[in-house]
């Protein structure tokens, strides 16, 4: 039965003189011996003619023509010159993106890294190291700082970290030393209104071991006008334990007096005579003698006569 | 492929429109055939003539002579034939009616049966709309082997380079199509 199914096949690429020599007269044996195979074949040959007798659409010489015609218009068209569309049709399909796919992903592709890259530079904080800060802390003179977001500082190490507002964050390191950190966090000192921050500051200060004149003024400018009396406080005790030079001395003198006549608070002022008493300095007795006789507080009073007990007598001990 | 022709392609190559026009009038009545054969409508029939033909105006620049010309152009016919009757199946969602009457407008129809008897004419003419309902049923590759092979006489390895695939793949397409056929036109046979 099997065998008979390939010679069905045959029978039909028979009708269509498809089968080769061999393949037509091995049918014929198998005709010879299957009836069955022998009707099949009659239904094949009356399928034939049947599938014949089909009305066949045949297309007419005008139809033709007409076709032609039609074609020759569009022919004509496609092949004139469109060097006015062109371009509008380049840009079209750039602006459409009608790339092929890969083209379509690649540009996907390099877009996301360009806004990668322009995101990251400018969001980026930038933090001066101490390998390159001998060429980015010139620049800190010509940005325009608006503040400080926050300040730490390492004593041991003697590093300042700060987190300057700029355009951008800011995060500058450095040693205590270098001039312009100092520049920074006298200009703290003086502008920051958040009171943590200038006590922090001035922690930070009192790890320099030279003073310049915009640390002293800074001071100077605590000292007369920051509310916070705490922060007056350290200030004033950083004045008083500085090593003062002879450039300083009387612009620091000058200070102390100043806290000792107006400051409201009394152990700034006993601090402002401790500083003072260190300058030894006899031009400011008188003042020196006020306190000693009218100040509100009785501690800074004996504390003043001692002082100038000492200035008269300096064998007087501590 | 004669000398003439080659030149009339090499010419096309080259933007040529005249000589394209020639190779036109030389097959477009084989093309036109195997379209209407395989779409059975005028108006589909005339559209993907004109598509068939602008293909091979725009891409025969990349005929390189390395089989023959008519076995490629038939290739752009087939194919843009079956794509659209794909396209006009899915388009209309239902099965095609073909009514020819509504197409003898464009087109002579010519019985290859003697129509000098009326009674028989008519016989005919119903036989005919039953096959072409029949072969409606098969599917595009199957239709289209069989129309190449029955009603224009390309042989089987032709129609295989036609078609771009394996002569026994062709042969296959052949005997199921005409397995169908035969199945289909079983009920007209008895009557």
């Amino acid at each position: 039965m099997k065998q008979c199914e390939k010679y069905y096949q045959w029978m039909w690429l028979q009708l269509y003189d498809e089968l080769n020599q061999e393949q037509k007269a091995e049918l014929t044996a198998h005709l010879q011996k299957c009836q069955d195979c022998v009707l099949d074949l009659e239904e094949i040959n009356e399928t034939k003619i049947l599938l014949d007798k089909k009305i066949q659409l045949k297309s007419t010489a005008s139809f033709l023509e007409q076709n032609r015609t039609e074609l020759r218009q569009r022919l004509l068209l496609a092949t004139q010159p469109k060097y006015s569309s062109n371009w509008k049709k380049k840009m079209w399909e750039i602006l459409s993106l009608d790339f092929p796919p890969v083209l379509r992903f690649s540009t996907a592709v390099a877009m996301l890294l360009i806004g990668f890259l322009i995101g990251s530079w400018l969001f980026k904080t930038q933090t001066m190291q101490k390998d390159f800060h001998d060429q980015t802390f010139p620049l800190l003179s010509e940005t325009n700082i608006a503040g400080i977001e926050s300040i730490d500082y390492d004593p041991q190490s003697r590093q300042v970290f700060l987190i300057l507002n700029t355009m951008k964050q800011l995060t500058v390191q450095g040693d205590m030393e270098r001039p312009e950190i100092k520049k920074l966090l006298a200009q703290t000192l003086i502008s920051e209104k958040r009171p943590n921050i200038r006590l922090k500051t001035v922690g930070a200060l009192s790890m320099t071991k030279s003073y310049d004149k915009h640390v002293i003024n800074a001071l100077a400018e605590v000292l007369e006008k920051d509310e916070n009396p705490g922060i007056r406080l350290k200030a004033i005790r950083l004045l008083t334990d500085m090593t003062i030079n002879s450039s300083i001395k009387s612009v620091v003198t000058k200070v102390l007096v100043r806290v000792l006549l107006k400051e409201e608070n009394s152990a700034i002022r006993n601090e402002a005579i401790d500083g003072l008493s260190k300058l030894r300095n006899g031009s400011f007795d008188p003042i020196i003698y006020n306190a000693a006789k009218n100040d509100t507080s009785e501690y800074v009073r004996s504390k003043a006569a001692i002082m100038l007990q000492r200035t008269e007598n300096p064998d007087v001990p501590d | 492929m004669n000398q003439n022709e080659e030149l009339l392609i090499r010419k096309a190559q080259r933007g040529n429109i005249a000589a394209f026009e020639e190779l036109v009038k030389q097959y477009e009545d084989k093309v036109m055939s195997i379209i209407l054969n395989m779409l059975n409508d005028v108006e589909d029939a005339h559209d993907v003539y004109q598509d068939v033909f602008m293909k091979v105006f725009l891409t025969i620049k990349k005929f390189r002579f390395q089989s023959k010309f008519y076995t490629w152009l038939f290739r752009i016919a087939v194919n843009t034939a079956i794509n659209f009757r794909k396209k006009r199946t899915s388009r209309q969602n239902k099965t095609h009616e073909i009514n020819l009457e509504d197409n003898n407008h464009e087109t002579e129809i010519v019985t290859q049966a003697n129509s000098d008897n009326p009674e028989k004419h008519l016989l005919n003419r119903e036989l005919s709309n039953n096959i072409k309902r029949s072969m409606e049923r098969l599917s595009p590759k199957q239709k289209t082997v069989f129309v190449l092979r029955h009603y224009h006489g390309y042989k089987l390895a032709e129609i295989s380079e036609i078609m771009d695939c394996a002569e026994g793949t062709v042969k296959n397409y052949l005997f199921r199509s005409l397995q169908k056929l035969k199945n289909e036109l079983k009920e007209f046979k008895l009557n």
